[in-house]
């Protein structure tokens, strides 16, 4: 008794047992805090962190159920409460939606013939998957989600991760049934992305706020706010094209960008797995001809004005 | 006799795992994706809850090495780093474990004014660990946001702990007794 008062505060901490344990402990996590810095898919507990969330990843998915449905419940409730309302503002985006398709549609059969008069390889048609996420962006220092397929899927690392309305990640890590999401707007996420309008390239920065900066964007060219962001596919990872969101003013003459989808927010995701591209020796059709990207470029459609997709997300 | 005796044993053993076991569970809660609608409210630090109960009221059903394996398992799950809230947890335990005495048997309210102080310690120690780890500032707004809802959700979440406590001291105590008889 004597020698436990002798301890002063420390007496709570219990037996010379306890209290080198305790060191022990917390040294040994200051040790793997200070090795698990790197890029998360080259952490050394990579391993260790695929086999948790591959054996918790059926437990997680019960989990949500419950509320999952509770939250269709008063979303469908809502959807009905203003539906003469939604009708309209939904034909009117069909309508748009109709004039883009027939656009889409001339412009595709234009890019196939130009790809085929250059001999350009084929684009692979990128194949769909959709996936659920089973947790939430990780609290406070990680934006990053678990969603239920994984390896037996067909999933693999680097393939993006999209909302109806936009990209919201990439995967980080894979497991046999489970894989995480690394969030664009995780710390972590560093994304090449093309500004259309000025074609102007930069770097997607997540700093784990809802709206990522632009960084290392190209000297000599004038950002202006609602610009499109898409990727620029330059890490060889992503594919080209992908809509991420609208550039949007930050503190201090920065730039953000304001995401066309919410990646915390959305429940369903799509994952795109896309074949590698197969570059075949093949000779071009006719060689006299010299296609002037210019001149497509030029040739400006009229295009119909319809909402961004930054409107809502997936509930 | 003899199977009667083992049957004991597991059960005594069961209800001294279940807190860890129960603080695991808090994990994948806190995790879990349980948003109500469209509002972006983060979830209260469920498992700390959980591990400051048992560290202040049955602190040898919660040992160290038990908060380490809790932190851990948080921090896999999230994808964070490894140690970032295996460490916070443990020291934030050790704080809570040197002030136990003053604290318990005053009573809840002076449990959740430990609460209070063990809580904003806590999320001081692993925002600056983020901030070491991680390079540039976490958002310091979600995480006040997280431990306001932490200190408002503490009161209601530990009743259902001290009810879980209840039971499982009951079931000991009847274990023990029965036990007894029979030797």
């Amino acid at each position: 008794m004597a020698k436990r008062r002798s301890l002063g505060i420390f007496s709570g901490l219990g037996g010379p047992w306890a209290r080198g344990m305790l060191v022990v402990l917390v040294l040994l996590s200051i040790a793997m805090l200070a090795i698990d810095r790197a890029r998360p898919e080259q952490s050394p507990f990579y391993g260790i962190k695929r086999a948790i969330a591959d054996g918790t990843g059926p437990v997680l998915t019960v989990l949500s159920a419950p509320l999952r449905t509770l939250n269709q419940f008063s979303a469908a409730i809502s959807s009905n409460w203003q539906a003469a309302k939604r009708v309209r503002a939904l034909e009117q985006d069909n309508r748009n939606l109709m004039q883009w398709r027939d656009l889409a549609l001339a412009l595709h059969e234009k890019m196939s013939r130009y790809e085929e008069l250059l001999g350009a390889p084929q684009a692979p048609t990128p194949i769909v998957m959709t996936a659920r996420a089973i947790t939430d962006a990780g609290g406070p220092f990680v934006r990053a989600r678990l969603v239920n397929v994984g390896i037996n899927d067909g999933v693999a690392e680097g393939q993006a991760v999209l909302a109806y309305n936009g990209l919201i990640g990439r995967i980080m890590a894979v497991g046999k049934r489970a894989s995480r999401v690394l969030l664009l707007t995780d710390l972590n996420s560093r994304v090449p992305v093309f500004i259309t309008g000025i074609d102007a390239h930069a770097i997607l920065a997540g700093d784990n706020s809802g709206t990522p900066r632009l960084i290392y964007i190209e000297r000599g060219v004038e950002v202006k706010p609602g610009m499109r962001v898409v990727t620029s596919g330059e890490d060889g990872v992503l594919p080209r094209g992908l809509a991420i969101g609208q550039v949007a003013p930050a503190r201090g003459q920065n730039w953000q960008v304001l995401l066309f989808a919410k990646p915390e927010r959305v429940d369903y995701v799509s994952i795109l797995q896309i074949p590698p591209v197969r570059f075949e020796a093949t000779e071009p059709t006719e060689p006299t001809v010299s296609p002037d990207p210019l001149a497509a470029k030029n040739e400006q459609t009229a295009l119909p004005e319809t909402g961004t997709g930054e409107e809502g997300d997936h509930g | 006799m003899g199977n009667t005796a083992f049957l004991q044993r597991v059960t005594i053993i069961a209800w001294a795992v279940t807190p860890f076991l129960l603080a695991l569970f808090c994990v994948m809660i806190y995790v879990a994706p349980l948003r109500i609608g469209n509002l972006n409210i983060p979830m209260p630090l469920l498992p700390f809850m959980a591990i400051y109960f048992w560290v202040m009221t049955r602190p040898q059903y919660m040992p160290f090495y038990a908060i380490f394996l809790i932190g851990l398992f948080q921090d896999a799950l999230t994808g964070g780093p490894m140690g970032l809230w295996a460490g916070s947890y443990l020291l934030g335990a050790a704080i809570m474990s040197t002030q136990a005495e003053v604290i318990a048997g005053r009573g809840r309210s002076a449990l959740w004014l430990g609460f209070l102080l063990a809580a904003m310690i806590l999320f001081m120690l692993v925002w600056g660990a983020a901030r070491l780890s991680l390079g540039p500032s976490p958002s310091g707004g979600r995480l006040g946001l997280e431990l306001l809802i932490t200190l408002l959700a503490y009161p209601i979440i530990s009743r259902g702990f001290s009810m879980i406590q209840r039971a499982t001291s009951h079931s000991r105590r009847l274990t023990v007794t029965s036990t007894k008889v029979d030797y």
